[in-house]
């Protein structure tokens, strides 16, 4: 009886450490499997203007059918990397997200200036850039991540408005 | 050499209690991802850092990519307003007064949560191309079949669901996320 009793205590406490490790692996598993599927086809800390959503979309869960997405794998590994989120016309909002699947960050057109606005993504918060007086400096709680910029369109006109000012939108690495 | 048996069997069936529960628990989780207002279902935390683990990984299986509170508010149904879940074989309409955000959106999924291939290549409703019932108030007809006014088509969807997606909200639904006004759902026949 004192045998069975211990033997499925510990069975128990390891299904439980099992279960909580699981379910907190879910969502960077789940980041993994969406960066697999981007990697394929493009460079880390590049902007990635992504086709039309269709039926046929399959790299994220639930895509917006009237947005258009400028999107980046970023990689602080080897420093800071600089985003662009140019002009909008309509609604338009920059998040980004850790690897993790948290939105550590967001604004929207309307928190922005007409001419748009420059980033700088920073991993160690020492990074204190002199020569960056008009970007906003941000600190990623990871190295890797998701940079989604979102643009609204209304029809068919509006979508090559809104395509045309993906071309605002930026990625790269910086160098000071 | 027998307790190195007793030991592997004990994390075998450990490991599976373990990983199944949690599969089974976040696959619950996504069908009630927290408070409800009449169909729709939210919660508050998605896309915040402060989620628990469960709404994380349950969010990350059918919204990942969510913008946090401040951006936009998600509102899940599988449901149409008298609890039934919503399929392909019936038709339904959604009606009810425009919502005081930015704008706003219903798009309809396929119940493995992408968009549902059709010939008119419909899939949502937005708020700027929403026509209005005399009264201001909206109607959006849901069937296989093209109808006057505002038409998501679920032919072949199955089992499906919406997402009611509102952009740079009011602070009245903010405020009152339990109690504002958000779409009926009526079943108007089925097959």
């Amino acid at each position: 009886m004192n045998f069975f009793f211990k033997w499925s205590v510990a069975t128990l406490i390891l299904a439980v450490i099992f279960h909580l490790a699981f379910v907190t692996l879910i969502p960077s598993a789940i980041m993994s499997i969406a960066f697999s599927k981007l990697q394929a086809n493009f460079d880390q800390n590049e902007i990635i203007h992504a086709p039309r959503i269709t039926s046929e979309s399959r790299t994220v869960v639930s895509p917006s059918p009237d947005l258009v997405y400028s999107l980046c794998i970023f990689n602080l590994s080897a420093g800071p990397v600089k985003l662009s989120f140019g002009k909008s016309s309509n609604y338009a909002s920059l998040a980004l997200y850790g690897d993790n699947t948290d939105n550590f960050f967001s604004l929207n057109d309307r928190d922005i200036k007409e001419e748009g606005v420059d980033i700088l993504l920073v991993h160690d918060e020492a990074f204190k850039p002199e020569n960056l007086s008009n970007a906003i400096v941000v600190t990623s709680p990871s190295k890797k991540g998701l940079v989604l910029i979102r643009r609204y369109f209304e029809n068919e006109l509006d979508w090559l408005r809104a395509k045309a000012e993906q071309a605002g939108d930026g990625c790269r690495p910086f160098s000071s | 050499m027998k307790l190195a048996v007793k030991v592997i069997f004990c994390l075998i069936i450990s490991a599976i209690i373990g990983v199944g529960s949690a599969l089974a628990v976040v696959k619950f989780r996504t069908t009630q991802l927290g408070t409800t207002n009449g169909p729709w279902q939210y919660n508050i935390l998605t896309g915040n850092k402060d989620a628990d683990i469960y709404t994380r990984a349950a969010i990350a299986r059918v919204g990942l990519f969510a913008l946090e509170k401040s951006e936009s508010i998600y509102f899940l149904t599988l449901r149409d307003s008298a609890g039934d879940r919503l399929e392909d074989t019936c038709r339904y309409r959604i009606s009810g007064s425009p919502l005081t955000s930015r704008w706003w959106s219903v798009t309809l999924y396929a119940e493995d949560n992408y968009l549902l291939p059709n010939d008119a290549n419909v899939h949502s409703v937005t708020s700027t191309s929403l026509e209005l019932d005399p009264d201001d108030k909206f109607t959006v007809n849901i069937g296989p079949q093209p109808t006057d006014g505002n038409w998501l088509p679920n032919e072949n969807a199955g089992k499906f669901n919406l997402i009611l997606r509102l952009y740079n909200p009011d602070a009245s639904i903010y405020n009152a996320m339990e109690t504002v006004a958000l779409p009926d759902i009526e079943k108007k026949g089925c097959k």
